[in-house]
């Protein structure tokens, strides 16, 4: 394709996405006016209220919205962080070493279908309203990160092993240098939805208790007090950061792949 | 308190005449039993307290010393709704829209008509219709609605009962708050509900989620629990203090208590 073409189509791909977004826009406000609820109001009120909450601090937290996503996104990191460091080595020795994936198996299949969110009323009473959303979180990330890892180690191409072993490679220079580098784009995957069902993790979590607020806490708040708008704010900036975050690992997920010839 | 959608008193007003006949009814044979600790009712109620609250008879009986139960929409009692309004508008929680004065509010939010008609109710052996009824999970504020569905009490038959109506609990279990109970107001899901004044006063004015306080449950009887140690509110200075919500009376009077005590309230972690 030319580049000409390109551009044409980009172009294109943004037209019909600025429909798209307006057809949406127009449709909400439609039912918002419709339906005439009270709960349910039209897309120019939640802005401005989505705006206000950035600058104006929320009267019952006293804080602001920026300072909320900041409590938020420390937990969503957290978790991340703690799910990343035990997924991927319990991943890479599953995928590696067959009596530890036989054995873990049955216990991860076990939790695995458990939602993070039914987690949230026992880590509230056992870790305490700080660890609560971070474990919740980590629940969340933990299991597509270590399918994905798992997957990819025993996705490793028999010939490229092969090749290493006829070069003399031992049992840990295989697992560093050849399994290891495989797993990674694997892992991307993992990592990408993982920071989707991060964020849906976080705003049930929060919905108990948040040490210092957080957007989930922000929107119980708001539903409490009947201050609608804002509560649809806080759906708002949720929609944001999920979409940020994916679409960030997303494209690194892209990068990785591309340099390994993965494309 | 008791509340009625507004549309439901407009179109069942013999309906909801009933179920303040059957609450005021409960209310009584509450105040009665609390008389007479030495009465059959007495252990009968603490069971019951015991039963939907999941705590033993010994902390219900703790708790019933503190805890008025009473009906009567008295000057008093709308006082104290006016006063729930204007800390919420000074916190910066709500605003009175269109109402001319608060005074004004607290007309719209009272409906004092039922508990007269209520008296001149009589028991029905037929059923005269169905009430959708919501109310908080375990809270012994709200004890008249379950004398009121203990047929124990109505000698083999519910107060409801007795009055000719099927009251059905939309959330047998209980909502989790008054917020919560207001939003159940909001969605079609109940006709009547036990709540506090002070979420219905916030969500009737944010949201206008158009319900009328009928009767009064109880007044008093929030406490704050501490740890060990803590023996007066002064000592909770730089200790994490939770309540039900933003919106529930337990979180306004710890508000107004504090700063009329000198402290500030801050969320935890900021």
């Amino acid at each position: 394709m030319d580049r000409k073409s390109v551009m044409k189509r980009r172009l294109q791909s943004i037209v019909i996405i600025f429909v798209s977004m307006a057809i949406f826009i127009v449709i909400w406000w439609a039912l918002s006016i419709y339906f005439d609820l009270n709960y349910f109001p039209p897309p120019d009120v939640v802005f401005e209220a989505f705006f206000d909450s950035f600058v104006t601090p929320d009267p019952n937290l006293g804080i602001t919205m920026g300072q909320n996503i900041e409590a938020s996104f420390a937990r969503f990191l957290e978790g991340f962080a703690l799910a990343f460091v035990i997924a991927i080595p319990l991943g890479l020795l599953m995928g590696f070493m067959p009596w530890v994936d036989t054995f873990a198996k049955p216990i991860v299949e076990l939790i695995r279908p458990i939602p993070p969110i039914a987690w949230v009323p026992f880590f509230f009473v056992a870790f305490g309203s700080f660890w609560n959303p971070v474990l919740t979180v980590f629940i969340g990330v933990f299991f597509p990160l270590l399918t994905n890892v798992v997957l990819g180690v025993k996705s490793v191409d028999p010939s490229l092993l092969d090749a290493a072993r006829t070069q003399g490679a031992g049992r840990l220079t295989l697992f560093t240098k050849v399994i290891m580098p495989f797993s990674v784009p694997y892992l991307m995957t993992g990592v990408t939805i993982g920071m989707g069902v991060g964020w849906m993790c976080i705003v049930a979590a929060e919905w108990i208790a948040a040490v210092g607020g957080g957007v989930g806490y922000y929107i119980l708040v708001q539903q409490q007090v009947g201050n609608y708008p804002y509560m649809f704010a806080g759906m708002i900036v949720i929609a944001i950061l999920g979409l940020l975050t994916v679409t960030l690992s997303g494209y690194a997920e892209k990068m990785i792949r591309k340099r390994m010839g993965m494309l | 308190m008791v509340a009625v959608k507004t549309d439901f008193l407009e179109s069942n007003p013999d309906l909801v005449a009933r179920m303040v006949r059957a609450h005021i009814d409960a209310d009584l044979w509450i105040i009665d039993a609390l008389e007479h600790p030495e009465s059959a009712n007495y252990t009968l109620l603490l069971q019951m307290g015991a039963t939907f609250s999941a705590r033993s008879t010994e902390v219900v009986e703790a708790a019933l010393e503190h805890i008025k139960y009473s009906f009567e929409l008295t000057p008093e009692v709308l006082d104290g709704f006016a006063d729930f309004t204007e800390m919420f508008i000074d916190l910066n929680q709500t605003s009175l829209g269109s109402y001319d004065s608060i005074d004004d509010f607290v007309t719209d939010f009272v409906n004092d008509t039922m508990i007269t008609a209520a008296l001149s109710v009589q028991p029905s052996d037929e059923v005269l219709g169905t009430i959708d009824l919501g109310f908080l999970a375990g809270d012994l504020h709200q004890f008249a609605r379950v004398v009121a569905m203990n047929s124990t009490v109505g000698g083999g038959k519910t107060l409801y009962e007795t009055y000719g109506l099927n009251v059905v609990a939309a959330n047998p279990a209980g909502y989790l708050n008054g917020g919560a109970v207001m939003d159940a107001f909001a969605g079609g899901a109940i006709d009547v509900g036990y709540l506090g004044a002070p979420p219905a006063i916030l969500k009737k004015l944010n949201v206008g989620t158009d319900i009328k306080v009928v009767a009064l449950a109880n007044s008093e009887g929030s406490a704050i629990l501490a740890r060990e140690g803590i023996n007066s509110f002064a000592e909770l200075e730089n200790h994490t203090v939770a309540t039900p919500g933003p919106s529930s009376i337990q979180h306004l009077l710890l508000l107004f208590y504090a700063e009329q005590q000198g402290f500030q309230m801050k969320l935890e972690g900021t």
